[in-house]
């Protein structure tokens, strides 16, 4: 059993289901991500794991132990909120000392503890301020040393980068790993940006409409997706309805614009079945080749500073791709000629 | 001043200065209008508003000071001071503050579970509650305090009730005349005021800050003391001390409800005015009473800007919720059943009551028995009551468009804005004792004219009728009155086709407060009305001072239809103020 594990978890909000038979488990140590569509549970998901929130049907276990119903307090779960939920009553020291004193510290220890969280997140001449005036980034620093001074078994964090301006988004999104890393709790985040997600976590928890749908490493669910909801929300638009030809013998997939082969045997759907077929741009070459070969027409070319996206339509739908510009682009309006790599076909089933 | 006003006033008072400090509006209009218009006409108007403030307002309560300070006659003033100073004082100073802790802390008690579920449950029937807990803010004390009788007199439904269960002879229960009755009608005017004072304040706090808690380790009890009460604390104080404030202050409740035994400052004011005729000794105990409130407010003041923490307020969607679990739904019901229970037992118990005997405490109304109490048909008094409400709203809307039309766009009108609003926090009883000291003789020769008792009331009213246009003439976006200047409308023309047109509910809701406010109005009125001239409440009163069943019944049919018109006054307020406005 994992170090943490849900089970079929249900739960309703005004009488619309909105977890309905999530299960997943996450690893000691690791730092997993729940991503997926606002709308999908994943901060209920959260709440529920933090004890906010009671399901009306599945389990949670810790360690083995059921924690289902044990009251917030007694989890040893910490929540970071989205709006940090910084006491504005404290100062920066005894906001990170609130967790310590539930815990019953000794002032000294708590003193030591603090000077140690406050050092682990740069907030060393901050001690004594006033949490209300400090910045976005400043502020997140705090919750997050709060969170990690009565050293969790767990760390939740729902969209700890969502409150941020891009810049220093980008800047954090370097430096909370790395913290959580060093620290070595055992961690969940909440996002719906997928970027955030790949570079935060080890693994991706993927949720939608209340159900996990897939989970992995980021690159596995990026190279392999499960269906085509999964492909269209991490932005894999290349998509064609796709029948597996009646033939036993090759793996050849008809689409609206020609007939493919694929290189995938572990996907392979049966002869004759129907399904999606995703072309990872990475796949598609503008040259002349021997292997699934196509001839298409530039709509569109748009300048990308480290690369130019081409459009190109083809029977039945579009085929997007980048390309280096430091080769000459087709410019909108020629024709094309190209092959696309088996390795870059993946079958999805319907 | 009955509670009741008051309690709503200072709601108001409260909210709109902060809007006016904050309002980016205010700032615009000033600079517009001090360019646009001529400096002069903008004083003009405060002319009168301000000739009226002198002569109905600073210069009684000059009186006051002058009767209480200057005595003429060596030994009577050293009698005096023993008297003013003596054990008697001491006494009533003492059960003034102690019946007034006792009624903040019963409140606060009661209330603030009911504030909670206000601020952290959505539940149906909410709005329509939240609407009825206005309900005490127009209700005269007069109304209340019979209301109070007939739930706790000895013909109250509970004893009906015990009577024919235990077969007794005579009524078990009666709590007229005690500390009880007394502490629940204040608890009645009182418990909307912690609703609404902490409830809001409480409605918008952030329900993560208790959940970080919670999970940093901390049981629900203990995120509660360590995290919401702290930050609830300057709703809590302010609460606290408003109550105390009103409660303090409390005059017709103690009066009628409490009986010989128990006098406030208020109720000793009162008698030693009217009963023992002693208007120096009343004029020391009003200055007594003005020190007293005065004292208060400075603490009320500076407590609120020592306490006020910045805070991220969060919507109500944010921080409300159904009741789920089986114990939420019945701490929400048995939340809302007391409140229900706490302010409509005592209404419906009076109009129930009130047809006792039939018709009879009606018809009653319309006649004019020899030996009679009055001069005159009781129902005179509605009359008479009509009158003065009619002349308070007109005059007190003149007043208040002048006031509010002069000072709405000004960067330093809070003074002058805090100037018109004085009259709130000075007590009813002392502006009728000044009422009686200075208009006795001339220049001001007004005693026992019906103009005093509306020049009275219109200062009572005045204050609710700028607190309700301001705002509303805040509102208007200056570039609207700029397009009807460059369309050629002349300032006058500006304010009938733009201003009025928009703030015509605001004018209506303060008419109908003024109107509510005079037809309640009982603490100056009791000073300065003469018998034949009585109002309702003053009717209502001597009803209540009489022995006999019909005298008593007839209180409660009066009450009853003063309450008619408070409750239809409310509806119209509540009708006419626009949607999501809260006060």
């Amino acid at each position: 059993m994992a170090f943490l594990e849900l089970t079929d978890i249900h739960k309703t909000y005004e009488n619309a289901p909105l977890l309905c038979g999530a299960t997943f488990g996450v690893e000691r140590g690791e730092i997993a991500c729940l991503l997926g569509p606002s709308g999908s549970g994943k901060t209920t998901l959260l709440r529920i794991i933090a004890g906010l929130e009671t399901p009306e049907q599945g389990r949670v276990f810790i360690e083995g132990t059921d924690i289902t119903a044990l009251p917030a307090h007694r989890r040893g779960v910490v929540l970071m909120f989205q709006d940090y939920a910084l006491f504005p009553h404290r100062t920066v020291a005894q906001n990170i000392a609130f967790g310590l004193r539930m815990r019953r510290h000794s002032r000294a220890a708590i003193a030591a503890r603090v000077a140690e969280m406050l050092a682990l997140t740069g907030l060393e001449d901050f001690a004594d301020r006033d949490v209300n005036v400090l910045s976005g980034g400043e502020r997140q620093r705090v919750a997050l040393a709060r969170s990690l001074a009565p050293q969790p078994r767990l760390l939740l964090l729902d969209e700890p980068l969502g409150a941020l301006d891009r810049n220093l988004r980008e800047r954090l999104l370097e430096d909370l790993p790395v913290i959580l890393r060093r620290v070595g709790v055992t961690a969940i985040t909440v996002t719906h940006d997928q970027e955030e997600a790949f570079a935060l976590s080890d693994r991706v928890i993927l949720l939608n409409a209340g159900r996990v749908v897939q989970t992995g490493r980021p690159e596995t669910l990026y190279d392999h997706p499960h269906d085509t909801w999964v492909a269209r929300f991490l932005g894999l638009e290349n998509l064609f309805p796709a029948r597996r030809s009646d033939c036993q013998s090759d793996l050849r997939i008809e689409v609206p614009f020609g007939v493919l082969t694929i290189n995938d045997q572990a996907d392979a759907p049966q002869p004759g079945a129907e399904g999606n077929l995703l072309i990872h741009p990475w796949g598609i070459h503008l040259e002349a080749g021997t292997v699934n070969a196509f001839t298409a027409q530039v709509t569109q070319r748009a300048f990308h500073g480290s690369y130019f996206r081409l459009t190109l339509a083809v029977d039945g739908g579009t085929l997007r791709l980048d390309i280096a510009p430091g080769q000459t682009p087709p410019a909108p309006g020629e024709t094309v000629h190209g092959w696309i790599d088996p390795t870059a076909l993946r079958w999805l089933s319907a | 001043m009955p509670d009741n006003t008051d309690n709503e006033s200072r709601i108001m008072n409260h909210e709109s200065r902060k809007a006016v400090r904050h309002s980016p509006f205010a700032i615009r209009n000033s600079q517009l209008l001090t360019r646009n218009s001529p400096f002069a006409i903008r004083h003009l108007l405060l002319v009168l508003p301000l000739l009226f403030l002198l002569l109905f307002y600073f210069y009684p309560l000059g009186a006051i000071f002058r009767a209480s300070l200057t005595w003429d006659g060596g030994p009577a003033l050293d009698a005096l001071l023993t008297r003013l100073f003596g054990a008697a004082t001491l006494r009533t100073l003492g059960f003034t503050a102690g019946q007034a802790a006792l009624s903040t802390a019963l409140t606060l008690l009661l209330g603030l579970p009911g504030a909670y579920v206000f601020a952290r449950y959505d539940f149906p029937g909410k709005r329509l509650l939240n609407a009825l807990t206005t309900v005490p803010f127009v209700l005269p004390t007069v109304v209340v305090a019979a209301a109070f009788t007939a739930v706790l007199g000895p013909r109250s439904p509970l004893n009906t009730a015990l009577m024919s269960a235990f077969n007794l002879a005579r009524p078990p229960l009666d709590l007229r005349y005690t500390l009880g009755a007394i502490l629940l009608a204040h608890v009645f005017y009182n418990y909307t005021l912690v609703l609404r004072i902490v409830g809001s304040f409480w409605a918008n706090l952030d329900p993560h800050l208790e959940q970080a808690a919670r999970t940093l380790g901390a049981s629900p009890w203990r995120a509660f003391v360590e995290v919401t009460l702290p930050l609830l604390l300057p709703a809590l104080a302010a609460a606290a001390l408003l109550v105390f404030i009103f409660c303090f202050t409390s005059f017709g409740v103690i009066l009628i409800l409490g009986g010989p035994r128990f006098a406030t400052l208020e109720v000793a004011i009162y008698r030693q005015a009217i009963d023992m005729g002693n208007l120096p000794l009343a004029a020391g105990l009003s200055l007594i009473q003005i020190l007293c409130t005065l004292g208060l407010t400075v603490i009320y003041t500076r407590l609120q800007g020592r306490l006020a923490r910045p805070l991220d307020l969060r919507p109500h969607w944010v921080t409300q919720r159904k009741p789920r679990t089986a114990g939420e739904i019945t701490f929400v019901l048995a939340n809302v059943g007391l409140g229900a229970a706490l302010l409509g037992l005592p209404l419906v118990t009076l109009a129930a009551r009130s047809f006792d005997a039939g018709l009879r405490y009606y018809t009653a109304l319309f006649e004019n028995p020899r030996g009679s109490i009055f001069y005159v048909p009781p129902v005179a008094a509605v009359g008479n009551s009509v009158k003065f409400a009619l002349g308070t709203t007109t005059l007190a809307l003149l007043l208040g468009v002048l006031t509010a039309t002069a000072l709405y766009h000004r960067k330093q009108g809070w003074m002058l804005d805090a100037l018109f609003m004085l009259p709130l926090g000075t007590s009813a009883v002392t502006l009728g004792l000044g009422y009686l000291l200075a208009m006795a003789r001339p220049p001001l020769a007004l005693r026992g004219t019906p103009a005093l008792i509306v020049f009275g009331h219109t200062l009572v009213a005045l204050p609710f009728v700028v607190r309700n246009v301001m705002p509303a003439l805040q509102a208007i976006r200056p570039s609207l009155r700029e397009a009807a200047a460059t369309l050629g409308a002349p300032p006058a023309r500006v304010f009938a086709e733009v201003d009025l047109p928009i703030v015509w509910r605001a004018l209506a809701v303060g008419a109908v407060f003024a109107f509510t406010v005079s037809m309640g109005e009982f603490g100056a009125t009791s000073m300065i009305a003469r018998p034949e001239l009585p109002t309702i409440p003053i009717a209502i009163y001597r009803f209540l001072s009489q022995a006999g069943a019909l005298n008593y019944g007839q209180a409660l049919a009066m009450s009853t239809l003063l309450m008619a018109v408070c409750v239809t006054g409310f509806v119209a307020i509540e009708s006419l103020r626009p949607p999501g406005s809260e006060w």
